[in-house]
Order: C-alpha cells, then sequence, then structure tokens
C-alpha cells in the first residue's frame, strides 16, 4: 500500500448509545492515512472513545459507513476488521485476560488458532520487544500499570496489525510509564510500519501526532497539523487536552486566594509543600 | 506483591510440585474413595504409608498439615462423638444410658472415622500446597475433556475458571482500598454485634459489585477486540505434558491400592 493512501475511511459516522436521544457521534467522516499517527482529543463525553470502539466493530454504529484497508466493516466481517487493528485501552487490569504474562500475550494468538508451535517463539519474541521477557512467568498482580500496559503491547506485537489504536492507554499511568509507553510505540510504529491511532488527554502524546481530530458533542470540529492546535495556549483546555496537573492545582489554589509556590512543581514537591502548609496552620 | 496466597499454594521444588496436575487430581480422587473402602487396621496403615510417603516426598513441614485441619476441627469431633455415643450396639457395650451407648463397636468406628477425617484433610492439603491454582484449573479442564461428548461446555468453563483465578488478588486489593476509604468515613468493619457488622459491609459490597461489573464490562470489550470469538476454536499456549514421573507415582500408588483392597475385609 502506497504511504499517503487511506488506511481507514469513515463517512458519515453516527451511533447513539440506548435510547439516547442526543448521539455520542454525528456525521463524523475523515480518512486516516497509512502510517500516520494520528491524535484524537476532546473532553470526557465527547465521543471520542465511542468512535474508536466503532473502528473496531466493537458498538454497531446506526449510520454510516467505516472502511478498514478496503474492507467495508459488517457484521460479517467485524472479525476480518478486528484481524488488522490492536487496540489497547484505558485501564490496564481490565485488559489483561492471561493468568500470567505470557499466557496474556498468547491470548490474541489462541483466538486466531495459531499451532502452539509457533505460539512459544511469538510470544517469547513480542516480550523481548517490549523488554517484559523475565516477567513471562509473573502474575498481573505483581506488575505495575505500565508493565501491563507493556504486556498489552506485546499481545499487539504478536499479531502484528497494521493499526494500533490506544484508546486512553496512557491516563492511569505515571508520567514515568506515560513516557515510556509513547517512547515504546513510537519505536514500534518505526519498525513495523503501524499505523497509529490514540485518543487521549495527553498534552505529550497528541504533540507527538502527525495529525490531531478534534471532536466535541459527537462532532469533528477540527483537523490540524499538532503545531496550529498547540498555538491556541489556553484554549487547549476547551479542547479537552489535559495541562500537567500540578499546574491545575496551582492555578485553583490561586483562585481561592492561596498563594502556592510559582515555579513549576512536580507531584511530589505539590504534595510536600500542601503537607507543611497545613501543618502550618 | 500479592498478599492473597489463594489455595495457599507453597512454591518448592519437589516432585510432587513438579507433576502433573492431572496426576494429582485423578490420584486424590482415586484416594478418598480408597479411604472410605479401607475397613480394616491393614488397609489403614498401608493408606497412611502412602500419605505419609507423599508428605515427605513434597518437603513441605508438618505444621502447614495442622494448619489445614485447624479450621475443620470441630467437625471432626462433632462426628466422632456422635458415632461414639450412636453407634449400633455391636461388641462388648462399655457404657449404657437411656439411648447413649457407648460399645466396643461405636470406638473402632468412631477411630476409623477419625483416621478418615484426618487422611483426606491431609492429602487434599498437598494438592493445594502442592499445586498452583491455576494449574488446577488446566488440569480439571483436561480432565474434563471426554464431557464434550455430552456438549458441555468445557472450554467456556475452563476460561471462566481461569479468569475468576485471575481477578482474585485484583478484587480482594480493591476490597481493601474500599475498605480504608470507607473507614477514614467512619465505618467500623468487625465490630459490633452480628447485625452491626453485616450492615458494615453493605458501604464494602456495594462499590464492589459495582466495580466488578465495570470490569465485566471492559474485560469483554477487550477479549472480543483480541478476537475472542468463542472458546471451542482456539488453540492452547498452556498444555501439560504427562513426564516418566507421573507414570512411575502412578504405578507406586496402583500398587499400593491394590494392597488396600487386598487387605480389607470384603
Amino acid at each position: 500500500m502506497a504511504n499517503n493512501a487511506n488506511i481507514i475511511e469513515v463517512k458519515h459516522l453516527s451511533y447513539a448509545y440506548g435510547d439516547d436521544q442526543r448521539p455520542a457521534l454525528d456525521d463524523v467522516s475523515f480518512d486516516v492515512h497509512a502510517g500516520e499517527w494520528l491524535a484524537i482529543v476532546g473532553h470526557n463525553g465527547s465521543g471520542k472513545s465511542t468512535l474508536a470502539k466503532s473502528l473496531d466493530g466493537l458498538l454497531p454504529f446506526t449510520k454510516g459507513t467505516v472502511t478498514v484497508a478496503g474492507v467495508t466493516l459488517t457484521p460479517e466481517t467485524v472479525w476480518e476488521v478486528r484481524e488488522k487493528i490492536g487496540m489497547i485501552f484505558q485501564n490496564p487490569d481490565n485488559q489483561f485476560v492471561g493468568a500470567t504474562v505470557e499466557d496474556d500475550v498468547a491470548f490474541g494468538l489462541e483466538n486466531r488458532q495459531i499451532p502452539r508451535s509457533e505460539m512459544v517463539p511469538r510470544v517469547k519474541a513480542a516480550l523481548t520487544e517490549v523488554g517484559m521477557a523475565e516477567f513471562a512467568q509473573r502474575e498481573p498482580s505483581s506488575l505495575s500499570g505500565g508493565q501491563k500496559q507493556r504486556v498489552a503491547l506485546a499481545g499487539i506485537v504478536a499479531i502484528a496489525p497494521d493499526i494500533l489504536i490506544l484508546d486512553e492507554a496512557t491516563s492511569m499511568l505515571d508520567p514515568q510509564g506515560r513516557q515510556d509507553m509513547l517512547a515504546l510505540v513510537r519505536r514500534l510504529r518505526a519498525q513495523q510500519a503501524l499505523t497509529v491511532i490514540s485518543i487521549t488527554h495527553d498534552i505529550d502524546e497528541a504533540a507527538g501526532a502527525d495529525r490531531i481530530l478534534v471532536i466535541d458533542d459527537g462532532q469533528l470540529i477540527e483537523e490540524a497539523q499538532p503545531a496550529a492546535i498547540f498555538a491556541r495556549g489556553e484554549r487547549l483546555i476547551d479542547m479537552g487536552l489535559d495541562v500537567p496537573f500540578p499546574v491545575k492545582l496551582q492555578t485553583a489554589l490561586k483562585q481561592r486566594g492561596i498563594t502556592p509556590p510559582t515555579t513549576y512543581q512536580t507531584m511530589a514537591e505539590m504534595e510536600e509543600w500542601l503537607w507543611q502548609s497545613l501543618s502550618n496552620t | 506483591m500479592s498478599k492473597f496466597i489463594f489455595g495457599r499454594y507453597l512454591p518448592l521444588n519437589s516432585v510432587v510440585h513438579r507433576l502433573d496436575p492431572r496426576a494429582k487430581l485423578m490420584l486424590s480422587f482415586c484416594y478418598i474413595i480408597l479411604v472410605f473402602l479401607a475397613n480394616n487396621p491393614l488397609s489403614y496403615v498401608i493408606l497412611i504409608a502412602l500419605t505419609v510417603g507423599s508428605i515427605l516426598a513434597s518437603k513441605i513441614s508438618l505444621g502447614f498439615f495442622l494448619r489445614g485441619i485447624r479450621p475443620l476441627l470441630w467437625l471432626i469431633v462433632f462426628t466422632v462423638v456422635l458415632q461414639l455415643l450412636f453407634s449400633p450396639v455391636g461388641g462388648h457395650t462399655y457404657f449404657h444410658w437411656a439411648f447413649i451407648n457407648i460399645s466396643q463397636f461405636g470406638v473402632i468406628n468412631a477411630g476409623y472415622i477419625f483416621i478418615r477425617f484426618l487422611l483426606i484433610i491431609m492429602m487434599s492439603t498437598l494438592l493445594t500446597l502442592s499445586t498452583q491454582p491455576l494449574d488446577i484449573a488446566t488440569g480439571l479442564a483436561s480432565l474434563m475433556k471426554p464431557l464434550r461428548w455430552l456438549h458441555v461446555p468445557v472450554d467456556t468453563l475452563a476460561m471462566m475458571l481461569s479468569i475468576a483465578l485471575r481477578f482474585v488478588p485484583t478484587l480482594m486489593d480493591e476490597a481493601t482500598k474500599i475498605m480504608n476509604a470507607q473507614r477514614a468515613r467512619g465505618v467500623d468493619f468487625g465490630e459490633g454485634g452480628l447485625f452491626k457488622q453485616a450492615k458494615a459491609l453493605i458501604p464494602l459490597l456495594v462499590p464492589l459489585f459495582m466495580s466488578a461489573f465495570n470490569r465485566a464490562e471492559d474485560l469483554s470489550t477487550a477479549m472480543e477486540a483480541r478476537g475472542y470469538q468463542d472458546s471451542e476454536h482456539r488453540s492452547q499456549y498452556r498444555i501439560l505434558t504427562w513426564q516418566k514421573r507421573d507414570t512411575v507415582t502412578w504405578i507406586l500408588f496402583l500398587i499400593g491400592f491394590a494392597a488396600i483392597l487386598a487387605c480389607r475385609r470384603w
């Protein structure tokens, strides 16, 4: 497939939950180019996760068409489409199916009825790829959130799909885990010619994208390069992108007439400062 | 780290630990049947020898087995006393008052019941101490495979069991977190009368159930996204391999079982 061909085409997609009158997605159309990194940003409840799930056939949309790598998504082709897409979700615990790390990586392969002789080397290679090979026998309860997300990524590496969808996959991780995860996705993307769609609140994750879609109230309201979007400053918050938490906290404290330190503080520093000012009063 | 050890698995490197879980499950099952078939001193001696031999081979200290007996102590005492007092008349009668009758027959029966209890608890404790819960699940699933012919959804059951085991520590952690959060709001767990204690569980159980349902929904979405359609058309990553030591163990036990059947009073 040529580099700028469209790997996903979405036309007039609409979706409503249950008897909800207001649609969660309202006539959304866009293309995803093969090999690009597309970020989708928006507030909580803007419909961005609904959009991600629609692409994978996890929600039966009411109107519109989705075409993935030339296959139009219908109830008959849904498994064919899922072959091409790997998804990582928000909560690291709730997508860990296997009893141990290696069992979890093998889960997708088992579903595809890959013979065991082929599974074993693929699981091992995938775990080595994400730096989790030494944890193969571990149980999920002994892993950190970041490690569990890396295992989820290994599960996708093992299957080698064309498209990776990160559905707020880094939002429950600590800053270090988030950076590691993104660095890993960048490396995999370079190696395996992956198309990445990341649904995010994280400003760093969005900044690394080739293109950003902004969704609000179920509608696609903006499509631009990251540079053009980041030039908006304060308005980023309106679009649903997160300013780092300590900065938010500082602003909120100032509004209430409390003067926190004015320089940038890490979470730990802010916590320390809060404890101290509490014990002084 | 996991604070909760399900089934109290004790990781050691012994022959018993390395045995195929299917071998251990089937042997434990046959053993329990044999325990009920044994009915004279010699057959019990052989059973005790098999049990002590297995325990020694597992390298697990006896203390763990005694701890396994403790929660069942009252049940054992109760059953033994019942057997002692209300056995049918037989042999020499030591004591008789109204409907209470302690006879030679009753004493012997009570002794047998006591030994049976002890042996079964020892052996099943050995099974759980030396086998990981996941391996027990895999072994059970493998042994139940013939039930497929009766249209029992064996693979789905195995998947359910494995997911349930995998989420035990997750939900335990969550319960601890919720309890701490509710304690911080003034809930007293484990204090007051029975009614009060039961009432204190509501602020724990409601959020725990809510979260479990959310997790279930997330998990099923993730499983579908990873291509899970049904449990039957899947290949298996985790497999069990029958080793020579499994065959050897089986032969040893079969000899023991045959000896018990030969010695038993028919």
